[in-house]
């Protein structure tokens, strides 16, 4: 599903964001990065959801490749990926409900079609009670379930989460990997990026630890 | 849907710039639109003054009837002539007796007719300029039984260059006018794309085409062109009530006010459209 091949990242010159990383990431499957602050996580997930295309090397996922794809198949594909942040990303000016109908909308979803599925990401999410507060009103953790609630909404087969527990108390960090979780056993991907080692006790899964830009241990996928 | 209600905020959201760009769009429209308006008028003048432009061959004294009729056929048979008409001696002195009806001791002084016969010819629209005129008068002035040939020989060339220069004119303001405005759209377009920086990385986030996230910034664009063109249509039909009380001109209404609105919303157009080429050409990919 997603394959990652041989690949380099280079930014600046001589400075290798990634080094010959590959890893494939079967569908399914719930996928720790970990590392420290600047070893390449961020560049990893940027590279599966296709902002930014190898210097060297493969990223095939669901059947695109780096090489190939073209500029006006990158949105079909991202429609097929949920991405979160750290920060949220979420529009000041907008309310939870909107925050969630602005990825439908803007992706040519029919009108009467974009309620159902926003409340229905909104109550996956367990949210729907602040469907109409803005995001200043709401706590970090609560925030972070809008953004994947606006993640989830198109159905993705897969879930990137960059640092998504970074920005959130103790109590509330465990609260979304729970929901992680959650999502995973309903059969989408998650790959989530974090520095935060203590997380992985909680939920026993893969783990791929770069350094570097390099990876320099993975466990492979545990049951 | 969608793409108007974001058209919308982007207008409201950088109200300042969004006001500037119509009013220099108002400003600009308002002067290319008093600009035209004086065009097609002196254009009109001008038109009049063209097919007035006559040839008048003056005959030998004593040509008769036969003569006459041949050198007509001779005559109409030259490119670009529209039209002979024959002025017989008596005619050209009753012509003048008519003009000169105020003064009637001046020709009552005269004992015998002292003006020639004459043709006076009229040419083709097409042939209606300085070059054109020259060439068929100096054809006939070749007959021999033709004394003399005139025409407007002096105005005919400024009015030429007249309508050259004029035409000129207004291309070159419709230019500058189109420039500017074009500019400060672009440039508050820019004001909004950058305001909106969030919302177009989300777009990108989650998939939306290239064509959704630059449509409201165009129709942004579009909207505020349409403002400034329809303010100006205003203002230039407001003046014409006024004015025209006091002179009377032509004033295309239909064609000068809906022609403001699109140029101004073309103009609109190209600026939003130069704004997000420039400005939302986004990310490495
Ligand atoms: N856009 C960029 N321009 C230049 N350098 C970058 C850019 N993005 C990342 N880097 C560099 O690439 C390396 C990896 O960054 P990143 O993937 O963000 O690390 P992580 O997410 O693990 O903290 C860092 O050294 C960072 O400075
Ligand atoms: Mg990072």
């Amino acid at each position: 599903m997603i394959e990652i091949k041989n690949v380099s990242k280079v930014f600046q010159k001589n400075w290798y964001a990634l080094r010959d990383v590959s890893l494939k990431i079967e569908k399914g499957e719930f996928v720790f990065i970990i590392g420290p602050s600047g070893a390449g996580k961020s560049t990893l997930l940027r590279l599966i959801y296709m902002d930014i295309l190898p210097d060297m090397g493969e990223v095939i996922v669901a059947g695109y490749s780096s090489n190939t794809i073209r500029r006006h198949e990158i949105p079909i594909l991202r429609r097929k990926i949920g991405v979160i942040f750290q920060d949220f990303k979420l529009l000041k000016d907008k309310n939870v409900y909107e925050n969630v109908a602005f990825a439908l909308e803007v992706t040519g979803t029919p009108r009467r079609k974009i309620k159902e599925l926003v409340l229905k990401a909104l109550a996956d999410v367990g949210i729907s009670h602040k469907r109409n507060a803005f995001p200043y009103q709401l706590s970090g953790g609560e925030q972070q379930k809008v953004s994947i609630a606006r993640a989830l909404v198109r159905e993705p087969f897969i879930l990137l989460a960059d640092e998504p527990t970074g920005n959130i108390d103790p109590e509330g960090s465990k609260e979304i990997l729970e929901l992680l979780k959650e999502i995973n056993t309903k059969g989408t991907a998650v790959v989530m990026a974090t520095h935060q080692v203590d997380l992985i006790k909680y939920f026993p899964r893969r783990v791929v630890k770069i350094e570097e830009g390099r990876i320099v241990e993975d466990t492979g996928v545990r049951p | 849907m969608f793409v108007l209600r974001e058209a919308l905020i982007g207008l409201k959201r950088n109200g300042t710039a969004s006001m500037i760009s119509i009013g220099v769009m108002f400003f600009s429209l308002l002067l290319l639109g008093i600009f035209l308006i004086v065009t097609f008028n002196l254009f009109g003048v001008i038109k009049i003054a063209q097919s007035k432009v006559e040839i008048d061959a003056f005959l030998v004294d004593d040509i008769d009837s036969t003569a006459v009729k041949e050198l007509k056929g001779k005559i109409e048979k030259i490119v670009g002539v529209k039209s002979v008409e024959f002025i017989s001696k008596e005619q050209a002195l009753k012509e003048i007796q008519e003009e000169l009806k105020d003064v009637p001791d001046l020709l009552e002084a005269l004992e015998t007719n002292p003006l020639p016969p004459s043709f006076r010819i009229k040419v083709e629209e097409g042939y209606n300029n300085a070059r054109d005129i020259s060439d068929i008068a100096k054809k006939i002035g070749m007959f021999k039984e033709v004394e003399d040939v005139k025409y407007g020989r002096e105005w005919v060339p400024r009015l030429d260059k007249l309508v050259k220069i004029l035409f000129l004119f207004d291309i070159l303001v419709g230019f500058i006018i189109s420039i500017a405005s074009i500019y400060v759209t672009s440039n508050t377009i820019r004001l909004t794309v950058i305001s909106r920086k969030e919302s177009i990385e989300i777009m990108r986030l989650v998939g939306a085409t290239d064509r959704m996230i630059r449509a409201p910034f165009i129709l942004e664009g579009i909207i505020q062109g349409m403002i400034g063109g329809a303010i100006s249509a205003g203002t230039l039909y407001g003046l014409y009530i006024l004015s025209s009380r006091f002179v009377s001109y032509y004033f295309p209404q239909n064609y000068i006010l809906a022609g403001l609105v699109l140029f101004g919303m073309l103009l609109g157009y190209i600026g939003s459209r130069n704004a997000v080429k420039t400005y939302l050409t986004g990310g490495e990919i």
